[in-house]
Formats: C-alpha cells, sequence, structure tokens
C-alpha cells in the first residue's frame, strides 16, 4: 500500500511521498561489480576500436579531430567503471553491505527472465517471418500465441472458460493487427510487407 | 508575439489532418497514460515511429498531443487504482482514490481534469511570454556556450534520474559513444563501425529510445508477473457540484504557479512539482487532517501542477535546447529528428514552427478537456484490458514500428538490441534516460567543442573565459559534485552522533 498521509505534517508528507518517488536502492557489491563490468565493457569495446582505426589520429589542421571525443568520453567511461568496480570489490572483500537474505539457486535466479527472454527470440524471428507471409498474418500469429501462451490458456479446464479466454485472444489479437494496420499503413502510409 | 502563434492555431483548426492527429493523439495519450506500467516517456518513445513520416509540424502537434494528455491520464490510474500511470501522479492518489472508494470517481477525475487545464494553459502562457526572452538573452551564444549547455544538459538529466548522479553521467557517456557510431560529420572518417555498414551509417535515435523506453519495459513488465489490473471502481457522476469545484480555483492557480516555475529549472520535474504543491496544500488549509482521505484540493494543486510543468519544461528545451526530463529529451529527439535544432536560432529562424508548438500545446489541452469529458466511461473500459494483452500489442508495436521508419530490418535488430541494454540496465538499478539524451546530444556536443577549439586554436581555456559557458560548466559540477559533497556530510555527521553512543547501532548507517 502506498503511504497516505493523513495529518502528518507537511514536511513528513513532502518526504514520505519523495520517497515513494524515488525509492532508494541499496546497492550490494555484487551488483556494483556486475555494474562496473557493464561499463567497463562498453570501454573496452571503444578502445579495440578506437586503437584498430588509424585514421582517426590523421592530420585535421586546427580542428582537433575525430579521435579527440572517443577518446575523452572512453576515458571518462574507464576511470568510472574502474572505480566502480574497485568500491565494489573492496565491499565484497570486507563483507560490508547488505547480504542476501537466502541464497537462491542459478535456475531460480534465471526464470524471472525466462518469459522476457523468449519474447526477445520470438521478436528477433518476427519481421523475416512478415517477411514471409505478410504482416497481417506474421503479426496475428504473434500476438495470439503470446496472448494465449500468457493467459495460461493451457491449465484452464475445457470447455466455457477456454471458450472464452480463446475468443478474447482472438480478438485482442485482430485489434492489434487493425490498429497498427491503420496507424503505420494509413495515417502514415509506410509500406509494410 | 502572439500572431504565429493565432496564425498556427487557425492552420490546425482549419486543416482536418493536423485537427485528426491532434485528437487522435489525445485519446491515444489519455489511455495510454491511464494505463499502468506505460509513462508518459513510454508513450512518447512508442509513438515516435509513428510521428517519422510526417512533417515537423504534424509530428510535433501530434507528440504534444500525446505528452500532455498522457500527463492527465497518469492521474485517472492513481484515481481509480491507486497506481500512479505516470510519475507526475505520485501524490494525486492521496486523495483521489478515497473520493473513488467513497463513490466519487467522477468527480475527483473531472476536479484532475479542469484542474490539468489549468495547470497547462498557465504553463503555456508562461512559455509563450517567457520563452522569446531567454531565446533573446541566449542570442549571443555561440560554440562554447551551446557545449556547455549540451553538458548541464546531460549532467542535469543524470542528476534528475534515479540512482546516482555519477552513475547517470557514465550512462550519458555510454550514450555519446553511441552517437558517435558512424562517419564523423566534420572529417568524413568513420568511427566504431568494425566493418559494418549498418554502423557506418550510424545509430538511429527512433529504435534505440524505442528498444531502450518501449520494449525494454514491456520485458521487464512481462518479467514481473504481476497479478491484472485491480476492478476499477464505478465512475458515479461525473461533474461535481459548482459548490465543490468554485473553492478550488485557489490550489488549482497556486498548482499552476509552482508547477511552471519547478518545471522549468531543469532536473527539477513533475514528481518534484505535485510534492511541492501537496505540501503547500496542506500547510495552507485550515483543515489538513482532510487531506489524505479525500479532499478536492489534494487532487486539484498537484494536478495543476503537473500539467504546468510541461510549460515549464519546455522553455529550456526550446530556448537553450537543454530538456528539463526525459518526456521533452523524447520531444528533442523528435525536433532533431526533423532537422530543427532547439535553441535561440530556433525563435530567429523558424518563427512559424515556434508558434506552431504554441498553439499545437493550446489545442492539445482543450482537446483533452472536450475528449475526457466526452469519453472517459469509454477510457476507463480500456483499463479493463488485461496487462499482457497491451503488452504483447506494444511488443509489436515496437517492431512494426522501427521496421517503418525506413522498411529496414537492420533498424528491428537496433531496437532490439538496445531493449537488451534497457533491460539489463534495469536490472543493474542504472537510469536509461542518460543513455537516449547522450544519443540525441552526442553530435551536438561534439561539433560545438570541436568548433570552440577551432576558433581558440586549440585552447581549452575557452570554455571558462566567457561567463554564460563558465556558469553552465560550474553548475554541472555542481550538480555531479552535490551529491558527493552531500552523501560525505551526513557520514560525517551520523559518525560524530554515532561516536558517543556506539552501543546504539552497531551497524553501518547505510
Amino acid at each position: 500500500m502506498p503511504p497516505t498521509p493523513g495529518a502528518a505534517e507537511p514536511e513528513q508528507a513532502v518526504a514520505v511521498a519523495l520517497d515513494a518517488a524515488a525509492p532508494e536502492e541499496v546497492n550490494t557489491p555484487a551488483r556494483d561489480v556486475a555494474v562496473g563490468l557493464f561499463i567497463l565493457a562498453w570501454a573496452v569495446v571503444g578502445w579495440i576500436s578506437v586503437a584498430g582505426n588509424s585514421r582517426l589520429f590523421g592530420d585535421f589542421g586546427r580542428d582537433p579531430g575525430p579521435a579527440l571525443m572517443p577518446v575523452v568520453v572512453l576515458a571518462i567511461l574507464s576511470a568510472g567503471g574502474l572505480a566502480i568496480l574497485a568500491t565494489a570489490i573492496v565491499r565484497l572483500v570486507r563483507g560490508a553491505g547488505p547480504q542476501p537474505a537466502e541464497r537462491t539457486t542459478f535456475g531460480a535466479r534465471l526464470r524471472p527472465h525466462l518469459v522476457p527472454a523468449t519474447l526477445l527470440v520470438t521478436l528477433a524471428v518476427y519481421p523475416t517471418v512478415m517477411h514471409a507471409i505478410g504482416y497481417a498474418a506474421a503479426t496475428a500469429v504473434f500476438v495470439l500465441g503470446w496472448i494465449l501462451a500468457l493467459s495460461g490458456w493451457r491449465y484452464l479446464p475445457h470447455g466455457r472458460a477456454r471458450l472464452l479466454a480463446a475468443v478474447a485472444a482472438v480478438g485482442a489479437t485482430a485489434a492489434v493487427v487493425a490498429i497498427l494496420y491503420t496507424s503505420f499503413v494509413v495515417v502514415i502510409r509506410a509500406p509494410l510487407p | 508575439m502572439l500572431d504565429p502563434f493565432f496564425s498556427a492555431l487557425a492552420a490546425i483548426l482549419t486543416d482536418p489532418y493536423l485537427l485528426a492527429l491532434s485528437v487522435g493523439g489525445v485519446v491515444v495519450g489519455t489511455v495510454l497514460g491511464a494505463l499502468p506500467g506505460i509513462s508518459s516517456t513510454m508513450a512518447l518513445a512508442i509513438l515516435l515511429p509513428v510521428s517519422f513520416a510526417m512533417s515537423p509540424e504534424a509530428a510535433m502537434v501530434f507528440l504534444l498531443a500525446v505528452f500532455s494528455s498522457s500527463v492527465f491520464g497518469g492521474s485517472i490510474s492513481a484515481i481509480l487504482l491507486n497506481i500512479p500511470g505516470t510519475p507526475g501522479a505520485i501524490v494525486t492518489q492521496f486523495d483521489g482514490y478515497p473520493m473513488a472508494r467513497s463513490g466519487r470517481a467522477g468527480h475527483a477525475v473531472s476536479i484532475a481534469l479542469l484542474a490539468s487545464t489549468l495547470g497547462g494553459l498557465f504553463g503555456l502562457a508562461v512559455l509563450v511570454v517567457v520563452a522569446p526572452v531567454i531565446a533573446g538573452a541566449a542570442m549571443s551564444f555561440r560554440s562554447p556556450e551551446f557545449a556547455m549547455a549540451t553538458v548541464l544538459g546531460l549532467t542535469m538529466l543524470a542528476y534528475s534520474s534515479p540512482g546516482s548522479t555519477f552513475r547517470g553521467v557514465l550512462m550519458g557517456a555510454i550514450g555519446l559513444l553511441c552517437g558517435m557510431v558512424g562517419f564523423d560529420a566534420l572529417t568524413d572518417v568513420s568511427r566504431f563501425d568494425f566493418g559494418s555498414a549498418t554502423l557506418q551509417a550510424g545509430i538511429d535515435m527512433v529504435p534505440l529510445t524505442v528498444g531502450l523506453f518501449g520494449l525494454a519495459e514491456v520485458m521487464r513488465n512481462l518479467g514481473l508477473r504481476r497479478e491484472d489490473v485491480p476492478e476499477v471502481p464505478k465512475m458515479g457522476s461525473i461533474m461535481p457540484p459548482w459548490r465543490t469545484l468554485w473553492p478550488l480555483w485557489k490550489p488549482m492557480s497556486r498548482g499552476s504557479l509552482v508547477g511552471t516555475f519547478v518545471g522549468a529549472i531543469p532536473a527539477a520535474g513533475s514528481a518534484i512539482a505535485v510534492v511541492v504543491s501537496y505540501a503547500q496544500e496542506m500547510r495552507l488549509s485550515r483543515t489538513p487532517e482532510r487531506f489524505g482521505k479525500g479532499a478536492p484540493e489534494g487532487i486539484a494543486a498537484p494536478e495543476a501542477a503537473n500539467n504546468a510543468c510541461v510549460g515549464g519544461a519546455l522553455v529550456p528545451m526550446m530556448t537553450l535546447g537543454v530538456p528539463g526530463d526525459t518526456m521533452t529529451a523524447v520531444l528533442m529527439g523528435a525536433l532533431l529528428l526533423h532537422g530543427l535544432r532547439p535553441g535561440p536560432m530556433l525563435f530567429a529562424d523558424n518563427p512559424d514552427f515556434v508558434g506552431m508548438i504554441y498553439s499545437g500545446l493550446f489545442f492539445a489541452v482543450a482537446a483533452t478537456l472536450v475528449c475526457n469529458l466526452a469519453l472517459i466511461r469509454v477510457i476507463v473500459l480500456v483499463m479493463r484490458t488485461p496487462r499482457h494483452m497491451l503488452m504483447i500489442g506494444i511488443a509489436a508495436l515496437c517492431v512494426v514500428g522501427s521496421f517503418a521508419i525506413r522498411n529496414s530490418m537492420s533498424d528491428v535488430y537496433v531496437m532490439l538490441a538496445f531493449a537488451v541494454v534497457g533491460y539489463v540496465m534495469g536490472l543493474l538499478r542504472l537510469p536509461v534516460a542518460p543513455l537516449a539524451f547522450g544519443l540525441i546530444l552526442g553530435p551536438i556536443l561534439e561539433e560545438n567543442v570541436r568548433r570552440s577549439l577551432i576558433v581558440s586554436g586549440g585552447e581549452w581555456s575557452v570554455f571558462v573565459e566567457r561567463p554564460i559557458a563558465l556558469a553552465m560548466l560550474l553548475l554541472s559540477l555542481v550538480a555531479l559534485l552535490y551529491p558527493v559533497a552531500a552523501a560525505g556530510i551526513r557520514g560525517l555527521r551520523g559518525r560524530k552522533a554515532a561516536a558517543p553512543a556506539p552501543a546504539a547501532g552497531g551497524q553501518d548507517p547505510r
């Protein structure tokens, strides 16, 4: 339940509402290690590209050249990433920071990301399918399949409940196909396969 | 000053296409804003591809309608479901939800609607009056000032994003890096292309924004497995009696005032404006104990404030090219996409276009009022759509939209890649807004830094010798260092307080 300020002092209400607006995240050392590595990964990829591009360092007269900004930004990223990583490792070694309440298995931690990852894979295939069988059919298959999967259709008892869920899914699919078609093909005249 | 405004307004009113776009934008924006899980930023991002093929004027009219109405839409779900649809609606639920529970949902929504209209018009009026003055003052801006304004904008957005400013700046740096991919505008040297023709063309802003703010958000929502939308209470009668409405003009005016000025401060944003105006109403009220139990003032003031913020936030964006929040950053991206660079020159070179922005916003505010008075019961019906159907529909929109920009598969893959980046950043609690903004502003920053250095003969002191550039640089440093300094001071105080009584709390205050 969100906090209700009730008869609290205005200052308190402000504090409560601000907390609700921006909940204070506690950065665990383990997550900070990941943050540091995430930032450093961008920096490393960037440095590799800069190092392999000799044209960047040519003579451009008074212009400081195309290498200036990449080098400055990559330096900032590298320093920042290293700083976050180093502090996180120090905290990890010292054992500071809140510890996770219970150890969870790798599989359990991966499970929440299963649906998003599957969605991503189907989305990557979707445009190719669209090219093959056309916009309307591909979109209908994609949307209907996902809606049925997410509504737990498989687990519904046979008969009325399943029928209702199927009708709702088909209706929603038709709506999505129609809305997208109207917005792109009719309104802005973007050609869809 | 008002001539371009009136001629643009006449253009909207006489052009059925613009009229339909604005009204359509208002309906879509209200519905998206009202749906929990879709913020104003996400609404703007997923509709960006739709606006891509339009003329700059039509695109702005459409996006402003979506922006302005989604801010009001956010309060519908705050009132009916106790879930703020947008950050600007966080306090509306304090009094809106109790009102809805007591059978006055329609009244609460109408109060929010009227307050939003008043606030929106007030914010717009201030924008119309103040923006040309600031733009005039900024006419002396040269490359060093523009470069520092960009740095300031990036730091302010990092400051206003959740999490630490430092991390926000680093995300902005990643965005800058993405903005450098492809051919350098000044020398035609290709950078960060890894031999790929797709990367040589650069990373386009639209698929990146759609991926970061649209699809990543859909993935996060589907991963949450939250239960479906709770029961929507009955609306009851829509229009509250006159004796309830009339005394609200004062809270609405105060809210509008607070909203406009807080909104105009980059980095402050609507969430702060609504909290300030709510607290102010409580302080001024003779019966503060009614707040939190369904006081109409508790809806009127913050709702006026969050819509007034729209006009306020457009002031720094249009005049200096410094967006105050994520929504205005996306709008600014849309402007740049159409080859229009916000800043003082926009006012000098394109007064008609500026007039179009004013009148587009004006019409959007008016259309929000009319459409919602007429359609609110239908919009509430749409809110009963199960969340997963909605999310899958948006996922399809993200793909079809990215594809439709240039009929190219590579835009879809760029979108998907940044959806993954956005999803991972969400897991790591990193703000995504600065990344998008870094990409949008990167080319402007680089161009102006290099031009300044060309003119100064390589002297970096050019950025500190000019007072306005120096002031903006210092402001950026303050925004960057303030959280560090504040944390340091808090830590020192905490240590002092803990020192005399170590037994009281052995644990680290963090």
